[in-house]
């Protein structure tokens, strides 16, 4: 939901609003479409509304800008310049970034020397998109193990390596949790214990216990990390499992490591070092000047 | 989400209406992959058995279980379809997989004999090169939410 904009005509369209400058629809509007499905990325997005607006045609195409909105949720922004029907003309572009689902802020500048304030008028109304989602179980961000390939189980990701399923490694990194929903007193250990604990239900039994580490990313979370091997009661097999929790006072970060062959496990233990150094925190809310519009154009 | 294959040598490829096939340089044999599904919505002899011709009649002449050189387990299958003419007949070389909780197959479909049996072999090393391409259409991590790329 975006505020009104202040002397702008706004008009309810059935999946949201669109506005109207007030020198009218030749000089500038600004689309809105909350709660879209599929998310998507960027690039797809932006294509997909540039090639389905009639009469619009693309000449430049400027960078993806990120934001974050006073929500606490991640957003995007980027300027299109191009003509309409025509006639010189900028669009500028900002997504705000649900777990499923994204919304849309669209501007169409179509007077010249006006396209900076439109442009700014469209980051700012996509800082203020307010979605109220809240603290939940959602995506954090961290970089990607190169090479691996993402096998995606809803909001948590399984990373498989080159090789795999003969090479039997895998990350697993969870969707951060909201600390209220996990022991808060003792969070590292509860968390390490019940996925050293998973072990004994599928048939390992503990062999030896590294020490339970502290430590500290570049991004400023702290946490702890702890390593098993388990060797499988019947038959072979031998695993190493090293499971880091980092925290903040929101939420709980989880990334696991599973190899089931020692021997690559210096080899691929550096991806999972990779990933937990990358990880940033989820954004903090924040409160913007001139908050508290009044959003009337949703109460007709 | 969709398998990737080693194309056998000197085989050229075009874009077909499910992605990319292969086309062996006589232009007798092709090859195809189709998305992965997932399994419990896969019936993998429908897809090595589709767009058959109407009214053929399907002979399974081979089923064996192999694997991938990643280790993704895979059923071969030899199949021929034969029409109502004796010169309507069209052999198929697939492969069925089993991707963790998605199904997939490769697919060779030739009408011509002579030109089956030269490729056979290159057909077989090209299903056991399959991988599968997990990247979805969603982004999964936060870091592509700004990517400009489809995927």
């Amino acid at each position: 939901m975006i505020p009104t904009l202040a002397g702008w005509a706004a008009e309810l369209l059935p999946r949201g609003v669109v506005f109207t400058h007030p020198d009218g629809p030749d000089v500038a509007r600004v689309f809105y479409a909350e709660r879209v499905r599929p998310l998507r990325r960027l690039g797809p997005l932006v294509r997909g509304i540039v090639a389905t607006t009639p009469g619009f045609v693309a000449t430049a195409w400027g960078a993806p800008e990120r934001l974050v909105t006073a929500d606490g949720e991640h957003a995007a922004a980027i300027t299109v310049i191009g003509t309409q029907h025509g006639r010189p003309a900028q669009r500028d572009f900002g997504f705000v970034f649900g777990d499923d689902f994204f919304s849309s802020i669209g501007g169409l500048c179509l007077r010249p020397g006006i396209e900076d304030e439109l442009g700014a008028v469209v980051r700012d109304l996509t800082r203020r998109d307010v979605h109220a989602l809240g603290v939940r179980r959602r995506r954090f961000e961290y970089a990607a193990p190169g090479g691996w390939q993402p096998l995606a189980q809803r909001l948590a990701v399984q990373w498989l390596p080159p090789g795999y399923p003969a090479n039997q490694s895998w990350l697993v990194v969870y969707p951060a949790n909201p600390i209220a929903i996990v022991d808060a007193a003792a969070t590292p250990l509860t968390v390490i214990d019940n996925a050293f604990a998973y072990l004994d239900e599928i048939g390992y039994a503990v062999e030896a216990k590294g020490e339970l580490e502290e430590f500290v990313v570049t991004t400023g979370l702290r946490g702890h990390r702890q390593r098993v091997r388990a060797r499988r009661r019947e038959g072979a097999g031998v695993l190493v499992l090293e499971v880091a929790i980092l925290c903040d006072a929101r939420y709980a970060y989880v990334v696991e490591f599973w190899c089931h062959d020692p021997v690559r496990w210096a080899e691929q233990h550096a991806a999972f070092e990779s990933v937990v150094a990358s990880i940033v925190p989820v954004p903090v809310p924040m409160r913007l000047a001139g908050s508290g519009q009044a959003f009337t154009h949703w109460m007709d | 989400m969709r398998l990737a294959l080693d194309w056998p040598m000197s085989w050229t490829t075009r874009i077909g209406t499910d992605g990319p096939v292969g086309v062996s340089p006589c232009g007798k044999v092709e090859l195809s992959t189709s998305p992965l599904v997932a399994r419990a919505e896969f019936t993998p002899l429908a897809a090595i058995e589709r767009d058959a011709p109407p009214g053929a009649t399907r002979t399974y002449l081979q089923v064996f279980p192999h694997a991938t050189r990643d280790g993704w387990p895979m059923k071969v299958v030899a199949l021929q379809l034969a029409g109502s003419k004796p010169t309507h007949v069209e052999l198929r070389l697939g492969a069925a997989y089993e991707i963790v909780y998605y199904g997939a197959v490769a697919v060779a479909r030739s009408r011509d004999l002579d030109a089956y049996e030269q490729w056979r072999s290159e057909i077989l090393a090209a299903f056991t090169s399959a991988r599968p391409l997990l990247q979805p259409d969603e982004p999964v991590t936060i870091a592509e939410l700004w990517s400009m790329d489809d995927a």
